[in-house]
């Protein structure tokens, strides 16, 4: 399953062309950045890795801090002073973009996670703005394995981005959005046969944090056997504007997730 | 010098036919003895002394008719040497006319009736009983006959407390009389009770647990996917069979491109990831429908237990197969896999 990162000229052009001077700015952290969100699935259709994307119009990044909260604060201070504007006072993450354009990206999710022992997750939580339950296991989880590009961007593997989408998914199921993702991925992956190469990264994310794989095993193997925490009918609406076939979906997502669900135990006894 | 009364009960040989030490004939649980007819109100005499402690029947060399219609109506199992017979079984009589090579009701009808009021098809449409019949069959009559019990369930690692209580249950004093049974039971028989209640435990249907892949990237035509096939057997000797539709359609039953088969559960992800095999879905057009049993090929009878025996016109890569636990299997697919059952029964009936 291999990266192209000349693949993503189209989409780096359109972020330039939205939200310019972000990806200059974010070069200049100390830590990782992650794209999160709709981007990915843009970033995996570009890849040939699903056939389609879904629409979005903002760009979600979570930064690594490495010493303090200064360094996030910095990075902000710098985007607000390139243009960009703070509107919504419950969202103190959320940067709009100085371009006022149609069909682009209008504004940036800034967010942050700790990187490295230095700095605790309530230092984290408190720099962004979010609640107690906002959790970081899922996107350092994403981060082990992840795909680097040019300025300090990094893109989670799928597994990563799974893991993000399941704890966000059962964190609200209200966001169905959230499990129309995850199905797109894994019914991408498996059409295409990539799911075949999944198994030395999941190996090393698994071996990583194993408590969130766990999460992830749970995840595959409860909508292969239609566990209820993940029933499809509260998506229905969801997978039908996506063009599924709600008919023949908890069937098919049955034996697709069980074939995924295969390869990655297979992986497991091969190296157990 | 064989004895004129086994002659007259050769249509009986699936029942339990045995002789004591002291040459008395036990036909089930009926006792008979030699009497010497010579005269009705002599025989009357002896019916009224005999003891209730077993059930008695009479050999006779001959005997008119007015004494048979007597014995008849009294209920009284009687042989002659001139081959009349009336056997008073459990809730059925058997009766024998002499140069007839039938009898009234057939022997098939009896152990059949026998089968679903006594013995349950149950007993007989099951894994381990699959996989006795399966060897039973492949076996030559010859060296049947040199086997006890025993040394063929040992000899094929089969059950010998089933093939005991099969044995048993259809009064069968040997391996070739079990033999006989399969096939006087008769096709419509099997075909029934393989589809009758509470028969089948252990064992799942292919169709149930068959799952239609793709190649990714890579379409055959039915010459391609005849040889993927034949190139996946070889290559997993071990752990794939072809599925029960290759006999179908080897005998002409069912024509279809896609190939069926069984795969171990523990190869069944390297194979898929070897040869790229994905889920199909809605619209795509599949090369394989691969079913993966609970248990092994043996547990659930779907590899022969004797699969070097028979000599089944098939291709070698099917001979493996059980052929009770195919035609089982064909009965929980379409209408052309029902249909196809008596054709592949046929392999059956032409072995015993």
């Amino acid at each position: 399953m291999k990266f192209e990162t000349t693949k993503l000229v189209a989409w780096s052009q359109l972020v330039e062309h939205s939200l310019p001077g972000l990806l200059n700015i974010i070069g200049t952290a100390q830590g990782r950045c992650l794209v999160l969100g709709a981007t990915v699935l843009q970033i995996y259709h570009d890849q040939g890795w699903i056939p389609r994307a879904r629409a979005t119009g903002d760009l979600d990044l979570s930064v690594g801090i490495v010493s303090d909260a200064s360094e996030y604060l910095v990075l902000r201070e710098k985007l607000i002073a390139s243009g960009y504007t703070v509107s919504d006072s419950e969202r103190y993450f959320r940067l709009f973009s100085p371009v006022k354009m149609g069909l682009t990206m209008a504004y940036i999710d800034l967010l942050a996670h700790p990187e490295g022992k230095a700095v605790s997750g309530k230092e984290a939580r408190t720099t962004i703005g979010v609640g107690d339950r906002w959790s970081f296991d899922e996107i350092l989880f994403a981060l082990e394995q992840s795909y680097a590009l040019p300025k300090n961007i990094f893109v989670p593997h799928p597994i990563g981005f799974l893991a993000m989408k399941a704890a966000s998914y059962i964190d609200d199921p209200t966001r169905t959005k959230d499990l129309v993702d995850i199905v797109d991925v894994v019914f991408g992956l498996v059409g295409g046969a990539l799911h075949f190469d999944l198994g030395d990264a999941w190996m090393a994310m698994a071996g990583a944090r194993p408590s969130v794989a766990v999460k992830v095993k749970s995840m595959i193997g409860g909508i292969a056997h239609g566990a209820i925490n993940w029933d499809f009918s509260r998506a229905e609406q969801e997978f039908v504007q996506r063009g599924y076939d709600f008919d023949r979906l908890e069937d098919e997502a049955s034996r697709i997730f069980t074939d995924f669900d295969d390869q990655l135990q297979l992986t497991s006894s091969a190296k157990a | 010098m064989t004895d004129p009364v086994d002659t007259i009960l050769e249509p009986l040989r699936g029942l339990s036919i045995r002789r004591d030490q002291a040459g008395h004939l036990l036909l089930e649980d009926i006792y008979f003895e030699r009497w010497s007819f010579t005269g009705q109100r002599s025989l009357e005499e002896k019916v009224r002394q005999l003891s209730t402690d077993r059930i008695r029947g009479f050999i006779f060399d001959k005997l008119p008719a007015r004494t048979r219609a007597w014995l008849e109506k009294n209920r009284i199992s009687y042989i002659t040497e001139s081959g009349y017979a009336a056997i008073h079984l459990k809730n059925k009589v058997i009766s024998l006319q002499p140069d007839s090579r039938t009898m009234s009701p057939p022997l098939s009808e009896y152990i059949a009736t026998s089968l679903t009021s006594e013995a349950r098809p149950s007993r007989f449409i099951n894994p381990t009983a699959f996989n006795i019949f399966d060897a039973l069959i492949r076996i030559p009559s010859y060296e049947l006959a040199n086997l006890s019990g025993l040394s063929f369930a040992k000899s094929f690692g089969l059950s010998q407390s089933a093939l005991s209580k099969i044995m048993s249950s259809v009064a069968a004093r040997d391996l070739c009389a079990l033999r006989k049974v399969i096939g006087r039971l008769g096709s419509s028989w099997w075909l029934e009770a393989m589809l009758a209640p509470r028969t089948g435990r252990g064992m799942t249907p292919f169709y149930h647990l068959a799952q239609e892949y793709r190649m990714h990237g890579q379409d055959f035509d039915r010459k391609g996917v005849e040889e993927w096939a034949r190139h996946v057997q070889s290559r997993y000797s071990e752990s794939v069979l072809p599925g029960p539709i290759e006999v179908a359609k080897a005998v002409g039953a069912i024509y279809d491109k896609m190939t069926t088969l069984w795969v171990d559960p523990k190869a069944i992800a390297a194979l898929k990831r070897e040869f790229k095999l994905v889920p199909i879905r809605a619209g795509e057009e599949p090369l394989c429908a691969i079913a993966v049993p609970k248990g092994d090929f043996n547990k659930e009878a779907i590899r022969s237990m004797a699969p070097d025996g028979g000599a089944f016109p098939l291709q070698a890569n099917l001979l493996p197969l059980n052929i009770f636990r195919v035609v089982w299997d064909l009965g929980f697919g379409d209408s052309r896999g029902r249909d196809a059952r008596a054709a592949v029964m046929k392999l059956v009936f032409n072995e015993v």
